[in-house]
């Protein structure tokens, strides 16, 4: 709670302090700020005491503060890695942490009023940001696109909200779980508890990105300025997947019922993700496939839900670390060569290689994505791919298969940046940020059971 | 005392000459290596009346734990394992020693001697390792010394061809040994010497059990000592500088099949099919290789033969049940063969690189401290009376002869052989006149000091190397010393061996005399009349099958290499290019094309996404509410 109060009050001191001011003036404060919200939520210090929410509202169990400890980790590190806009003003940094409150409140979320309005929260900041590059066709058009297809989403969220309402006399996710474990009891589901869940389920999986609802991402990834698509790819996905576990635990008496529908989503969304991922020629565009991809991986964590003999939330936690570490690092060395380069495809990477330390962190970084051992992407996928197996094996086996695609279209970054070193003269920069970035990567690799709650 | 000091200090050698010795000065490197061999050979001299009350074993720790197998770190030094690591370690000094001045104008020179620590630390850990699994590891690691020993001088693609050759075939004996491992575990559920033979003793298993365990321990033996029909290898190992063939390919390693088949005594008595087959392989090599040598032209190359061939004669023993005398021959062996080598390394050395024995001749005058000692190795190996080889080739013979007559003389022949080719090579070399345009006589020279004193340390004990053991019509003791010192170790012991005594003296007559024969052909032919080995091109019919090395080497060629070959080009252009990279190309050209077809819905087209949405949404609903 107190985590969520700090990340708000620091949006709102940014955006104005930083009124008439370059962007470079209020990074690092807002970096500072989002890291000590981070620690706040770690430590699990309560510092409004005053302040009384009621637990049918929002309540944060250890669990959730780390994810919210991770949300804030990794917002601070979206503004620390990426360079500062020059043009005055710091209203970008503003939105990102207004967002960031409404994904810390998507967490926390005990009752359907406030994940809607988390998601909201979350999500009308995410609109202005795809489309902050105002001189940009490309980022007005994702701007407009993820508006549009966000505001469909959200009613169908709302209609699904509505139904279960209907269905249950009840918005508090805890009465929902006595009434769900009441009709599974009988075996008979009212149509209006299968059609509320089923939408509300679509408004969530539209937010993670999940086939068939992930059209607009590779749209707006692309479109967006990549600080917007890093921000995108890994603060939504945290939430969203927190906010989408929430929901299924407390439908679990269900499970038996929704399970094959999760894995067919899984599988479709790893397929889908996977094969467009591998015909991209826009890195950008391939990392939004690829974080599609990741979607379909995450999904099968909900299979997990109501077996005792695995810790769902922790498994999804580690996949999310090493997830979206590596996925800001990936942006980021997107971003930078874009700059070097001037290119949108492939070729921007060429002639990295000779850039020593920089090649080194960027295969880190892109190995981690496809999930080879000693990085944190393979402790992820291991602890994840081992648990499900028993459940699902053929979700598993897709899984497998999608990450032997991946490979193919992750290693594209290597091979033009390997293939040909005449091509530029790469000028040699240094950022301890991304050189923390393959450390973590690294260390939570070697040592995933440090990071495992 | 601790055992691990033994392995522990020549694995120091190793490291340190490896990591540092490019910046230490020659000397360092070389008086290092040399004093961390020399040291383990004190120490294991005063364990001799340790050793002699018990076996000293190690402190164990757990090597390999999987399900009930487990395996030790165990070290274990008794009788056999003493003498052993007294001779890797002696000559191993010696040899150490002798390199110092052999390779001092070398680059690799650190390397070298980072290599013969790291191999010295690997045979002692073969002799001195209390399991089979120790022995294994010790066998790899030598085989691997071995090959970069005989790579050395990798620059030149034969020398590294050589040395791809030496692995490779002791590759395929190791698939035996490791064969012959499985079914020990299989069989009696450990690899522990003490666990296994005393479960052997008990008899308790099938005949059959005992033979293919016995048989394929063996194979392992042919590899790594040169038995048919692995033993191509050796004569080419000499590529390898030649204190590497002195102590590698002569002395030590290419010895460890009969220390495999004397540590597995109790094995090879029980399974006497076995035993057979080690002795027709074993009289099959040593007359097929002293045969060969007969014609070999290349100095180092007429020692690997006469090597080969009494690595044959030493199994020719262990098949014949004798295991103290092919104990006994091995140590002989060792001394007076390293011997021959250094002294051939010496005549290289003084002849700057000349190996061929045509081009020598008459080096007696400028090279008197090689000239002798070589003259004693050459004596020794060819059975001059009382001189080392003598007693213990006599001591095998005297086996045969129990065995049956016409093993006996074959034996005799390949004796024969020995005597014929070594002083060939002798007389070749050091009498007659010299033959060489390219290298002036003047510039012939004696070796220093360090490589000549190796020469004469063997020397002594080529002569007296038969002290070891002598034959008991000299003691009128019961049995022979070493015989009386290995005794304790065996179950069921050597065989036994009654003759007459005035056969015994029949056949030393038998002996003494094919030595002369030899002897006085040879001076004959190539003192007296002073002729040459012929050119290549001059050789006919059976000469040529003989330098040839009667094709055995094109015969593998044709029958495995080629082959072989053959099928890893048909594997590679129709199996692998037109099958399984076909395959994965269609993967990966049909998931492509897929997803360009999936890539047009996403079309940038909004409409088109939220009626899929929509539709995807509505079917969701459809099947959760009505199916």
């Amino acid at each position: 709670m107190s985590a969520l109060l700090i990340v708000f009050a620091a949006a709102i001191l940014v955006l104005f302090l930083g009124i008439n001011k370059p962007e470079s003036a209020m990074k690092w404060p807002s970096v500072i700020l989002l890291m000590l919200a981070g620690l706040v939520a770690l430590s699990g210090v309560d510092l409004a005491t005053w302040l009384t929410v009621p637990e049918s509202m929002i309540s944060y169990s250890s669990m959730d503060r780390l994810f919210v400890a991770l949300l804030c980790g990794i917002g601070a590190l979206v503004i620390a890695v990426f360079d500062a806009l020059s043009s005055k003003g710091s209203d970008r940094l503003g939105l990102m942490m207004l967002s960031l409150t409404g994904a810390v409140m998507l967490v926390g979320q005990e009752n359907l009023v406030m994940m809607f309005l988390g998601i909201e929260v979350m999500s009308i900041p995410l609109y202005v940001l795809a489309g902050s590059d105002k001189q940009n066709i490309f980022s007005n058009e994702a701007a407009i696109k993820y508006f549009l297809l966000g505001a469909f989403s959200t009613a169908i969220l709302l209609l699904g909200s509505a139904f279960l309402y209907g269905a249950t006399g009840t918005l508090v996710l805890q009465s929902m779980t006595h009434k769900a474990s009441m009709y599974a009891h009988f075996g008979v589901y009212p149509p209006m508890l299968v059609a509320g869940l089923v939408l509300l389920a679509v408004g969530l999986l539209f937010k993670v990105s999940a086939v068939p609802f992930h059209f607009w991402a590779p749209d707006v990834y692309e479109g967006s300025p990549t600080r917007s698509t890093a921000f995108m790819a890994t603060i939504v996905k945290i939430a969203g997947f927190s906010a989408l576990l929430r929901v299924t635990m407390a439908f679990e008496p269900m499970s038996l019922w929704y399970q094959n529908a999760v894995a067919i989503l899984a599988i479709l969304s790893i397929i889908v993700g996977n094969m467009m991922g591998l015909v991209q020629s826009s890195p950008k565009r391939m990392l939004a496939y690829s974080s599609i991809a990741h979607a379909g991986y995450m999904l099968l964590v909900l299979l997990l839900v109501g077996q005792a003999q695995f810790e769902a939330d922790s498994i999804l936690y580690l996949y999310l670390v090493a997830y979206s570490i590596a996925s800001t690092g990936a942006f980021a060395w997107i971003e930078w060569a874009t700059q070097r380069s001037g290119k949108m495809d492939f070729t921007m990477f060429n002639g990295l290689s000779s850039n020593r330390w920089a090649i080194v962190n960027m295969v880190i970084v892109f190995l981690s994505l496809a999930g080879i051992p000693l990085t944190a992407g393979f402790a992820g996928k291991y602890y994840l791919f081992a648990s499900a197996f028993s459940i699902h094996p053929l979700a598993v086996g897709f899984a497998l298969l999608g990450t032997l695609l991946s490979i193919a279209y992750y290693f594209r970054a290597f091979r033009f940046a390997f293939a040909d070193t005449q091509e530029s003269t790469p000028n040699a920069k240094f950022s301890w940020v991304l050189m923390l970035v393959s450390v973590a990567i690294l260390l939570v690799g070697c040592a995933p059971m440090w990071f495992m709650p | 005392m601790n055992l691990y000091i033994l392995l522990a200090l020549p694995l120091l050698g190793f490291t340190i000459n490896g990591l540092f010795g490019k910046q230490l000065p020659k000397f360092v490197v070389g008086a290092l290596a040399s004093s961390l061999v020399f040291i383990p050979f004190v120490l294991a001299l005063t364990l001799w009346s340790e050793v002699k009350e018990a076996a000293i074993v190690s402190q164990p720790f757990t090597f390999l734990q999987v399900g009930d197998l487990n395996i030790e770190f165990k070290l274990m030094l008794d009788r056999l394992s003493l003498i052993m690591t007294l001779i890797i370690t002696g000559i191993g000094t010696l040899i150490h020693l002798y390199s110092m001045a052999y390779m001092a104008d070398d680059a690799g020179y650190y390397k070298f001697f980072s290599y013969l620590n790291l191999f010295i630390f690997n045979m002692l850990i073969l002799v001195l390792g209390a399991n089979f699994m120790m022995l294994f590891f010790g066998w790899e690691g030598v085989g691997l010394c071995s090959y970069l020993l005989i790579g050395f001088w990798y620059h030149n693609p034969d020398f590294g061809y050589a040395a791809r050759k030496a692995f490779v075939m002791n590759r395929i004996g190791d698939l035996g040994l490791l064969l012959g491992l499985f079914m020990i575990i299989q069989h009696f559920g450990s690899l522990d010497y003490q666990v296994v033979f005393s479960e052997i003793a008990k008899v308790s298993h099938p005949q059959w059990v005992y033979t293919s365990i016995a048989v394929l321990l063996f194979v392992g033996a042919m590899g790594k000592s040169a038995q048919i029909p692995l033993y191509t290898w050796l004569p080419d190992a000499m590529a390898g500088p030649t204190p590497v063939s002195a102590l590698i390919h002569a002395a030590t390693m290419v010895t460890a099949g009969v220390y495999l088949v004397v540590r597995s005594e109790v094995l090879y008595t029980l399974a006497p099919m076995a035993r057979d087959l080690i002795l027709y392989v074993g009289l099959a090599t040593s007359l097929l290789a002293a045969f060969i040598g007969l014609k070999q032209n290349d100095i180092k190359k007429v020692l690997a033969y006469s090597t080969v061939s009494q690595l044959g004669l030493m199994f020719i023993a262990l098949g014949c049940g004798a295991y103290s005398a092919a104990m006994f021959h091995l140590a002989t062996h060792a001394f007076f063969k390293a011997l021959l080598f250094l002294g051939s390394g010496s005549v290289i050395h003084g002849m700057h690189h000349e190996q061929d024995i045509r081009k020598m001749g008459g080096l007696r005058k400028a090279m008197p401290l090689t000239y002798v000692t070589f003259l004693i190795g050459t004596l020794a190996i060819s059975g001059f009376p009382f001189l080392s080889g003598f007693f213990s080739k006599d001591e095998i013979l005297l086996h045969t002869f129990h065995h049956s007559p016409w093993v006996y003389g074959l034996s005799v022949f390949s004796a024969g052989l020995t005597g014929i080719y070594m002083f060939r090579m002798f007389f070749l070399t050091f009498h007659g006149t010299y033959r060489n345009d390219h290298y002036a006589f003047e510039k012939v020279h004696e070796s220093p000091i360090l490589m000549t004193l190796p020469l004469m340390v063997l020397a002594a004990l080529s002569l007296s190397g038969g002290l070891l053991n002598l034959p008991h019509y000299l003691t009128h003791s019961h049995s022979e010393a070493l015989a009386h010192w290995l005794e304790p170790l065996f179950v069921f012991g050597d065989a036994a061996v009654h003759v007459e005594p005035s056969t015994e003296w029949a056949l030393l007559g038998v002996a003494v005399s094919v030595f002369v024969i030899a002897f006085v052909w040879m001076r004959q032919k190539y003192v007296v009349q002073g002729r040459v080995a012929e050119n290549d091109d001059q050789m006919s019919g059976s000469a040529k099958l003989l330098a040839h090395k009667f094709y055995v080497d094109e015969l593998y060629d044709s029958l495995f290499a080629k082959p072989l070959q053959a099928l890893g080009t048909w594997t590679y252009r129709v199996l692998d290019r037109k099958g399984f990279v076909a395959f994965t190309d269609l993967m990966g050209k049909v998931t492509h094309w897929k997803g360009q077809t999936l890539a047009r819905i996403q079309s940038g087209n909004i409409e088109l996404y939220l009626i899929i949405m929509v539709l995807a949404a509505a079917l969701m609903l459809g099947i959760e509410l009505f199916a």
